[in-house]
């Protein structure tokens, strides 16, 4: 996305060639700053964010527009945890980006103020491409507070987010955007109830938004989107007044345009290599649109490495994609539309968000979230992910399913062909589709103590994709590793006699054949002996289970990766000579149903056939996301599976 | 303080080879994905204008053995530093029709490691492009070696096989090469000499290695991968006399002392201030001692620039003072300043930590340490102070660096090296103490842990790096026991002012951990399973296990019998030793209770695979008795 957006600005650029130069608003802090005395309920916290105060100003400059984005921040720390996270500071900047200012001191409760040597600010680039400025602030003690701001132009950009809650709890955050009075931002706040103040002060147009009493990030709770839940600030340009009052920029549709041209222009020498490349290798011989799908993908995944952190143009060029075969992301999808429009495939381009962090908003025309590829096969009305070497159509990496996508609908006018947009929800396939199922028959060897255990674990759909990784990426140590850890999930032990593996390929998944792991084990661990009675710890069979017996007050609503069931199928055969006390603690029931249907349960139950006691659960979750409302029941339903994995039958000698 | 070791990335993999030995690769490393074909490293050491000169060549090829290879394993890179600087690289790969494919896009990052805020080592990754199967992918680096002392040793192994490695050193024949072949197996290595018109060369070689398993509890791979090290012993000036480099001890601590010898001239008044508040009224050299070291570490705070030469001079104590952080050799600085000013006799002392295996007296160069503290000298007594630790004990060493040889610099002529003491077990407690009842199913209880030693300064860091609302979450570490149905009533800690010794106690419940069946009740007393699944992948492992510090540990459950009940199962007791370790568990009614006890020590720091089969005996014994549990029934 990154690339698109840029391509824009250099465009927009353009349209402001003649607009009235003006200066940025420089920075400053107190020349004698006072220390902040503290409501006493702050003195547990390790640190507090006394002020957060960031500007992101638009200046014009000659023929260019530029950013100059302004961050001041005071932290009081009160702790040896506190002192030790803010006396290191990392300050992100951008590519090419030039620092205007850059000030740092510390203020000990005392009032001895110690500024930072500028000499001893230094660079860091991260291997993800991050930069910083970082350097150590001297002289902090408990107490102490660390005031820092810096100011830093770079390129402009007309979409910014900006994540407002941290680590620590902050008294007094404001984001303002500035900018020449043409350019007019929209503003959207999420996960807060904050409107922004716009104001014209002569040439200057402000949007300013205040924040008071942010918390600290909630952490630890299970279940839940922490980044997605986060008191955020969107912006974006939306009109250019210069230009038009009316015509809105940034657009969904624009988008659509820019994808539609980005990932379908090509060269006549490139669509030349292509028919080459499809012709080699006899794809338009297959019968269906699905077997062409299917083929193309399991070839390209297996052959090209898409990688996010290229982006060469070289990488986006056809021809040497197919020579290189390692290339970017905008790369791959640029040969799969190319192989498909050879084929004669109907697909659209999609963008997604991800539900664990930001999904795309009909309403707020943020392009930045659109930032995942899909294609959409219109004909199948199914998916297939283009960037992900994991999936196979029509299975899509979860996350960014279950929520708003933008399709890029081709239409074509005269001989000239372009796309709209329609923001619509990305279906994931449904919850019986994706299981985590176990089947096991369980004996009992009395002489050794030892239970002799057959088990299938089985998993489809969403739940498929590390299964079938580890077993074509790992070597044969890993996968040995592997095996050994799901067997002593379910078994609770390392003792296995032998297994079996079935579907481990890629090439399995877009049937949905599950993967299945099938174990002989001897699990001593599983009996248990008190005087002449044995226990037989059968819960274990279906694996520790995530609890939430001891929780604390839930700040977050609930979600689930993906809609899946898990049923299981135990079959315990009874030793000679043994009964069982206490078969009916096999009995558990905890369904939750919204409108008369079950939204999530767990039931357990048994039957005993001769000296077989066929046991039999189902947990199931049907939904991605449970309301905060619905958290004492989803508690419950996941606290009663983890109460099956304690059960343990108890056995009594016949007399 | 560090010395950065050449590395090549090794979470990725690339491999490559001839057609027909694909096939013969794949069997004798059956399953895997990629090889080393090739790995060969040249050092060519020349003298100029008196002074060594290092370059090296470095050539490594990595054949392809898998389809799905392109996506995952093609991944590769190197690093370099200021001290070792990349004069030239190139890679490409060969397919397997032998078209050549250069990689033309690299990316180079800063190597960011845990504990050092900044440095100069850099990261330069690529993929190689085109793999397929049997493609070869090639890595050329021309590199100069800017400081001679600091020459890194040579691996063979790597995280896939290895078919050929080799490490050539090529040097004038007037200097002196000395090597040392490290490692726990060195007989695949093949060392073989030549000479040729004015040079020698050492050419050191193995074949056929297979990929180096990685477990989590070995200690750095210098203890056992087998490696080469080499240095200058001296060499001839202009003149024709011989210069002594790295010949031994006292050359190593000329350059040592060398970094110290420009600092800590004079005491500010800030620092001076310090020191009076800290000595004020205090005569006993050993109080003045545990004052000061307290001191330095509650305010001074560990962040380490470690570019270039920064990495080895420590800073002036009066900068370093006022600035409130710094890295051990700053630590290390204001220490023995402080110290020598107050009047404790106290000096610069250079040490390896234990990631390094090596010694003084046997590897006399810049590889045998890595770290630096302040040692000083009470009576006749050395205690080893290193400020980096804020919640080490006074007296007692970080366990990180026990049984480790330090080079102690008393003055400008004279150093000595001494070893840091092991801490005996009996000074390292840990007695956990659990009392239950019965409530219905569940159990409800108490649990104190008392803790000395080493076990103090661990509690006292996770004390310190938890946020209040958090600590119950962290320290159930400490307290989780019986199922994950353990919850927590209440905690407290107790006073943390000695960091020798510290106590936790809780209140807990445990639902449905008692099985009642009609009148009986049937408890598994053994709570905590220690041990289980720890037995050593034997005899496959190769590599030693690390332990942190040696220690006595003690775990007592006490029951308490219902009214109305009686105990109609005991369990037996039982004691197991060997010459490596082993348990003593007893069961014992009394009236109204079932005392249960397991005691376990420690006498490793390091447990070696020759060990490892009777470790696991001990288990054998041992996990059986977890099975076992107490039957109750109405009186």
């Amino acid at each position: 996305m990154k690339k698109i957006i840029n391509f824009f600005v250099s465009v927009f650029s353009l349209c402001i060639a003649n607009a009235q130069e003006n200066s940025y608003i420089p920075e400053q802090w107190d020349e004698n700053p006072v220390y902040h005395k503290l409501e006493s309920k702050y003195n547990s916290e390790s640190a507090v964010t006394i002020l957060d105060k960031r500007r992101i100003e638009y200046v014009d400059e000659k023929n260019e527009q530029f950013i100059y984005r302004t961050y001041h921040r005071i932290i009081q720390v009160h702790d040896d945890k506190g002192i030790e996270t803010f006396n290191k500071i990392y300050l992100g900047v951008s590519d090419n980006s030039d620092i205007v200012d850059i000030k740092a001191r510390t203020l000990t409760p005392g009032g001895k103020v110690k500024e930072l040597d500028k000499n001893n600010i230094k660079d860091l680039k991260e291997s993800d491409g991050n930069i910083y400025k970082i350097f150590a602030v001297e002289g902090l003690e408990k107490g102490s507070e660390v005031e820092y701001y810096y100011t830093y132009k770079r390129s402009a950009y007309y979409f910014g987010r900006e994540m407002m809650q941290s680590s620590t709890p902050c008294l007094n955050a404001s984001v303002q955007i500035v900018a020449p009075s043409r350019l007019v931002f929209e503003c959207k706040s999420y996960n807060a109830d904050v409107k922004p103040v716009d104001t014209l002060l002569g040439e200057k147009r402000f949007i300013t938004i205040q924040l008071a009493n942010l918390t600290a990030i909630p952490d630890g709770e299970k279940y839940a989107h922490v980044r997605a839940n986060i008191q955020r600030i969107e912006f974006k340009l939306s009109y250019n007044l210069s230009r038009s009052s009316v015509e809105k920029v940034f657009t969904w549709n624009e988008l659509a345009k820019r994808i539609h041209e980005i990932y379908t222009t090509t060269t006549e020498k490139e669509n030349q290599k292509i028919e080459t490349f499809v012709k080699e290798n006899s794809w338009s011989k297959l019968n269906t649109e699905k077997e062409k799908i299917v083929t193309v993908e399991n070839y390209v995944k297996k052959n090209f490495a898409p990688r996010e952190d290229v982006n060469t143009k070289e990488a986006e060029n056809l021809e040497k994609i197919i020579k290189n075969r390692v290339t970017s992301y905008t790369g791959i999808v640029r040969l799969y539309a190319a192989i498909f429009k050879t084929l004669g495939i109907d697909f659209q381009l999609v963008l997604t968000g991800d539900r664990s962090e930001f999904t795309i908003d009909k309403n707020f025309e943020f392009w930045n979230t659109a930032e995942n590829h899909l294609i959409y096969f219109p004909t199948l009305k199914k998916f297939m992910a283009p960037t992900r070497i994991e999936t196979r159509f029509p299975w899509i990496y979860h996350n960014w399913g279950g929520a708003n996508g933008l399709f890029c609908k081709t239409t074509t006018i005269g001989n000239f062909t372009t796309a709209i947009a329609d923001i619509k929800p990305v279906p994931l396939e449904d919850y019986t589709s994706t299981v985590s199922n176990i089947e096991a028959k369980v004996s009992i060897n009395t002489s050794t103590d030892t239970a002799e255990i057959d088990i299938k674990q089985i998993h489809s759909g969403y739940e498929a994709p590390p299964f079938k990784a580890s077993f074509t990426f790992g070597s044969e140590e890993e996968q040995k590793a592997f095996i050994k850890e799901l067997v002593k999930f379910g078994t609770n032990s390392e003792h296995v006699i032998s297994t079996k593996l079935e579907n481990t390929d890629f090439e399995s998944y877009n049937e949905n054949k599950p993967f299945i792991l099938n174990a002989k084990v001897k699990a001593s661990e599983l009996v248990e002996r008190a005087g002449n009675k044995l226990l037989v710890k059968i819960g274990e069979i279906i694996g520790p289970q995530v609890e939430m017996y001891q929780d604390k007050p839930r700040q977050l609503p609930i979600e689930i990766e993906f809609p899946h069931i898990l049923e299981r199928k135990i079959d315990f055969i009874i030793p000679a000579g043994y009964r069982v006390k206490n078969l009916d603690d096999l009995i558990l029931n905890n369904v939750y149903k919204e409108n008369g249907e079950i939204t999530m349960g767990f039931a357990s139950s048994y039957v005993v056939e001769g000296n077989v006691v066929k046991i039999h659960v189902t947990e199931e979750y049907r939904k991605i996301n449970y309301p905060i409302s619905q958290y004492e029941d989803f508690k419950k339903i996941i606290n009663t599976a983890a109460d099956f994995n304690k059960i343990a039958l108890v056995l009594e000698k016949i007399q | 303080m560090k010395h950065s070791k050449l590395f090549f990335i090794s979470t990725c993999w690339a491999l490559s080879a001839l057609s027909q030995n694909i096939e013969e690769l794949k069997n004798k490393f059956p399953g895997t994905n990629a090889v080393i074909l090739n790995s060969n490293l040249n050092y060519k050491i020349k003298v100029e204008n008196d002074v060594p000169k290092v370059e090296s060549k470095d050539f490594q090829q990595l054949l392809f053995l898998s389809a799905n290879a392109t996506a995952y394993w093609g991944r590769y890179g190197f690093s370099h530093s200021s001290f070792h600087k990349i004069i030239e690289y190139e890679a490409y790969t060969q397919t397997p029709n032998n078209k050549k494919i250069k990689v033309t896009d690299f990316k180079t990052s800063d190597n960011q490691s845990n504990s050092i805020f900044y440095d100069d080592v850099k990261e330069t990754i690529f993929d190689f492009p085109a793999i397929s199967e049997g493609s070869i992918g090639t890595l050329k680096l021309s590199i100069s070696h800017e400081d001679p002392h600091l020459l890194s040793p040579f691996y063979f192994s790597r995280s896939i096989p290895v078919v050929n490695s080799e490490l050539t050193v090529t040097y004038p024949k007037d200097m002196k090469i000395k090597y040392l072949l490290m490692g726990n197996d060195t007989s695949k290595i093949t060392v073989s000499f030549e000479t040729k018109k004015n040079e020698n060369i050492y050419t050191f070689r193995v074949k056929d290695l297979e990929s180096e398993k990685k477990y989590p509890d070995a200690p750095d791979n210098a203890w056992y991968s087998p490696h080469v090290i080499f240095y200058i012993e001296n060499y001839k000036n202009k003149n024709g006399e011989t210069i002594n480099y790295m010949s031994n001890l006292n050359d190593l601590f000329e350059l040592d002392k060398s970094f110290v010898k420009n600092i800590n001239k004079e005491i500010g008044s800030e620092l001076q201030k310090v020191i009076d508040s800290l000595t004020h009224h205090v005569t006993n050299a050993e109080e003045k001692a545990r004052k000061i070291y307290n001191w330095v570490q509650q305010n001074i705070k560990y962040v380490a620039f470690e570019a270039g030469m920064e990495g080895f001079i420590p800073r002036d104590a009066n900068l370093i003072c006022s600035r409130r952080f710094g890295d051990c050799k700053d630590m290390s600085s204001i220490l023995t300043t402080m110290l020598n000013k107050a009047g404790v006799t106290a000096y610069y002392t250079w040490i390896g930590t234990r990631d390094l295996p090596y010694k003084y007296t046997k590897v006399p160069t810049t590889i045998v340490d890595n770290h630096m503290i302040s040692t000083i000298k009470l009576g006749d007594k050395y205690i080893f102070l290193d400020g980096t630790d804020p919640f080490c004990p006074f007296g007692m060493p970080p366990y990180a660096i026990q049984d480790k040889e330090a080079l102690v610099m008393i003055n400008e002529n004279e150093y000595k090296v001494l070893t840091v003491p092991v801490m005996e077990k009996e000074k390292n407690i840990y007695i956990d103490s659990t009392i239950i009842e019965l409530s219905d199913k569940t159990l409800k209880g108490s649990i104190s842990i008392n803790m000395q030693g080493y076990f103090t300064e661990i509690l006292n860091s996770t004390l310190t790096y938890t946020d209040e609302k958090n600590i119950k979450e962290q320290l159930k570490i400490y307290f989780n026991r019986g199922s994950n149905k353990f919850t927590i009533d209440s905690i407290s800690i107790g006073n943390r002012s000695d960091k020798n010794k510290n106590r936790l106690l809780a209140t807990f419940s445990l639902q449905d951990y008692a099985k009642k069946i009609g009148d009986e009740y049937f408890i598994n007393m053994n709570l905590l399973k220690l041990f289980e699944h720890q037995e050593i992948d034997y005899p496959k492992r190769k590599s030693p296990i690390e332990f942190s510090f040696l220690y006595t540990k003690k775990y007592i459950t006490v029951f308490k019998i219902p009214d109305g009940y009686k105990i109609t199962y005991l369990p037996k007791s039982k004691s197991y030793h060997n010459e490596i370790w082993g348990f003593d568990l007893t069961y014992e009614q009394t009236e109204s209770k079932v005392i249960v006890t397991y005691q376990f020590n420690n006498d490793h720091l390091l447990l070696t695979p020759d060990k490892f089969e009777l470790w696991n005996k001990v288990l054998e014994q041992l996990l059986p008795m977890y099975k076992e549990s107490v039957s109750l029934s109405k009186k």
